[in-house]
């Protein structure tokens, strides 16, 4: 008998029609997931320590802070978290830097597919080391 | 206007006013790095947001503001009074799209990015279709038509090869500024993963709609009213929210401080009363204005359920549909929020137990595909959302039985029951029908759950069925969560608030109006028989009630049913913010909540339902 897993799920994105976005591609994808949303990295850094979030979705381009430093300094509170970095320049050095920071890289705006593809490796990732 | 497009002209004026800000301060001081970057952070937000509601011609126009920018940036340009005011021209046009899109609740049909991307390439604006030469419009065609053979295999290859080979068209034919746009289309499409966005741009391109390159429209002034609306963080308006409930506890402190000077000094009393009855009135008038602002339709919670119901319906194996109605229907966010997971529960009890499976719905003559039904409507003051289904009804038979099996109810006490009040077992803590625990709708929830947590959004829930053709789960919700009316009254020396709501009548009786039935007692009033609870001994406050010849009671109705509650006296109404119960008061069975009265002091109120159990 399968079980729902409820995994929980931050999205950072100062932009709310962002999270809009996410959300609602969420709805279609893991509708009983958790989601937690952060404007800005000083609230992504508050929920990664106060909730331990599944996955992460940082904005590459915010105020402050890139989502590469963010996903450094999150990654190192919270090691079993997956992440992508969203940034609609898709600049090869980003992807690079992306990707030697352990993360995953997505295109913006995030489509379904692309959003699901992540998700299921990350859910695929845990299962087999549960 | 649907909530991304209203989220999308909320965003973009705030980014507009931003990157204006910006564009007329480095205008002044060109080397302000800080500006710079803010400027460049709006115009790559504004495109993200373009790119999500599928604008593609704000898309592109913004698109190339950015890129005139991050020349700049990178040390490639110098920030001229020329490129603010493209980009100016640029954040003008996009003013003038979102206006039409307030005016029309629709993305432009007719919107043109070519005159802004003119701006930005090098050199004027030129004709790009009617200068391509037939051999350029040939090779172009042929681009459409290796994209049109969409297949799952490759499609990268072709849109990256497609993409050069119109850049070098239009390359010969002397046009930059639609190169441009057409690498733009190709990075889309790769990361939209979708070969079409470069398929479009080409098939435009030969439609000639690069010959409308049109000057920009001057600004008209709006002839209609525009809908304005103000982005706040919600964080703000449950501070709000907060402060108006506060303000409400220190206007009953005032009301108690004005009773006392009343009793002591009746003039200045009087003087205190008609100011007291406009702050008592303005204060209501702004919790409701405040609570007004804290709403959120319902299609935040309903559109998670399409997805879940196919969910369950694929692994019980059998096919529902879901149609949803009055998904616009607000309620505060509270209770929209909360509303998750007690939907969730119904729903799935009406795949498991409601629906039929296939071959008793066929012989039925139901359609094979059950239909689910969830709606929201507003009733009054309160919110009301069904979730209906065309199974086989709730078995009435078979309820009696668990009841019986598990204790719940002895036998005289289930016939006496009327059929209502037998489905509403379901609601019982313990009672569950499912004869297997299914991994969708068992996890240790009842349809106590549901009850208790739609009570503690001062809601309740109810069931009606119709035998065979199916199942109403029926929520009925407060618009609003903070307002609760209640009535005083003391008991074994203290005092408790009623949901006024609740209460039909309070009245003095005599003490042989009362009589025992075993260890119970009952009371007839009005040629009604109903039960009697002493209110100091249920709390066990004393052991017995004193003999007295005359007893308070307040009469209440809870779920359609009577109750007396004995008490020692009645004061007096008013409207309180019940706070839910925290602490060690948590677990108490007969409580509902908690409020601060006027003297500071906590007065707890009953839940009464389990007062009556």
């Amino acid at each position: 008998m399968k079980t729902v897993s409820r995994y929980t799920i931050l999205i950072v994105d100062d932009s709310k029609l962002a999270r809009m976005a996410v959300n609602k591609a969420l709805n279609t994808l893991y509708p009983e997931w958790e989601r937690l949303e952060a404007a800005n990295a000083e609230e992504a850094v508050a929920a990664v320590k106060q909730a331990a979030p599944d996955v992460a979705l940082l904005d590459f381009n915010m105020p402050g802070r890139d989502g590469l430093e963010l996903a450094a300094e999150l990654r190192e509170a919270n090691p079993k978290m997956a992440v992508a970095v969203v940034s609609a320049n898709r600049q090869q050095q980003i992807v690079d830097r992306t990707s030697a920071a352990g993360a995953t890289f997505l295109a913006k705006p995030i489509t379904e597919a692309a959003l699901g593809q992540f998700l299921k490796a990350v859910v695929q990732d845990r299962e087999s080391r549960a | 206007m649907n909530e991304f497009l209203e989220q999308f002209v909320l965003e973009s004026r705030e980014l507009v006013e931003q990157a204006t800000a910006d564009l007329l301060a480095l205008e002044k001081a060109p080397h302000d790095a800080a500006r710079m970057d803010s400027v460049f952070r709006a115009f790559h937000t504004l495109k993200g947001g373009a790119g999500i509601v599928d604008f593609i011609a704000m898309e592109h126009a913004v698109h190339a503001a950015e890129d005139g920018l991050a020349a700049v940036r990178s040390g490639e340009r110098t920030m001229t009074a020329a490129l603010v005011g493209d980009c100016l021209a640029c954040l003008d046009q996009v003013v003038q799209w979102l206006d039409a899109i307030d005016r029309t609740g629709e993305l432009p049909a007719s919107a043109a990015a070519s005159a802004i991307i003119a701006r930005f390439a090098s050199g004027a604006p030129q004709e790009s279709a009617r200068a391509l030469s037939a051999d350029g419009r040939s090779v172009l065609e042929a681009q459409v038509a290796l994209l049109d053979a969409f297949t799952p295999q490759g499609w990268e290859g072709r849109v990256t090869s497609a993409a050069r080979v119109a850049a070098n068209v239009l390359a010969s034919a002397g046009d930059g500024s639609w190169a441009e746009l057409l690498q733009h289309a190709a990075e889309t499409s790769m990361s939209a993963r979708d070969p079409r966005v470069l398929r479009e741009a080409i098939g435009k391109l030969l439609a000639g709609e690069a010959a409308a390159v049109a000057p920009l429209a001057p600004h008209a002034p709006d002839t209609e009213p525009t809908a304005r609306t103000l982005r706040v963080d919600t964080a703000r308006i449950d501070a709000l929210v907060d402060l108006t409930g506060e303000l409400t506890i220190a206007r009953n402190a005032m009301g108690h401080a004005a009773k006392l000077i009343d009793t002591q000094a009746p003039a200045l009393g009087a003087l205190l009363k008609d100011p007291l009855a406009s702050l008592h009135r303005l204060t209501a008038e702004l919790q409701h204005a405040v609570l007004g602002m804290r709403v959120l339709p319902l299609d935040h919670v309903f559109q998670r359920f399409p997805r879940v119901l196919r969910e369950i319906s694929a692994e019980l194996g059998k096919p529902a549909s879901l149609v949803v109605e009055g998904g616009d229907t607000e309620a505060d966010k509270v209770i929209v929020e909360n509303l998750f997971e007690p939907l969730l529960h119904v729903i799935r009890n009406a795949i498991a137990h409601g629906i039929e499976p296939a071959a008793e719905r066929a012989a039925l003559r139901k359609p094979a595909v059950a239909a689910i039904h969830l709606a929201a409507s507003r009733e009054g003051d309160h919110v009301v959302v069904e979730v209906s289904d065309d199974g086989k009804g709730v078995d009435i038979a078979r309820i009696r039985e668990i009841a019986l099996e598990r204790g719940l109810f002895d036998a005289a006490a289930l016939t006496a029951m009327s059929e209502e009040e037998i489905v509403d077992i379901v609601f019982e803590p313990g009672f569950s029908t499912a004869a297997t625990v299914t991994g969708l709708s068992g996890r240790g929830v009842g349809m106590d759950a549901v009850r208790a947590a739609v009570r503690r959004l001062a809601g309740d829930v109810r069931i009606q069925t119709r035998a065979g053709s199916g199942t109403t789960i029926r929520f009925l919700l407060p618009f609003s969560v903070m307002i609760t009316p209640i009535m005083v009254v003391g008991a074994g020396g203290q005092a408790f608030g009623i949901p006024l709501d609740a209460v039909v009548e309070t009245l003095h009786i005599g003490a042989g109006n009362i009589s025992a039935v075993g260890t119970a007692q009952v009371v007839v009033i009005r040629d009604r028989t109903i039960p009697l609870v002493s209110l100091a001994t249920a709390l066990a406050l004393r052991q017995a009630d004193p003999a007295e010849d005359q007893v308070t009671v307040v009469v209440t109705r809870v779920d359609g049913q009577y109750g007396a509650l004995r008490v020692d006296r009645v004061g007096e109404r008013m409207e309180v913010m019940m706070k839910p119960l925290e602490g060690l008061l948590a677990g108490m069975p007969a409580l509902a909540g908690s409020t601060i009265l006027g003297d500071g002091s906590v007065l707890l109120i009953l839940d009464l339902a389990a007062v009556f159990q």
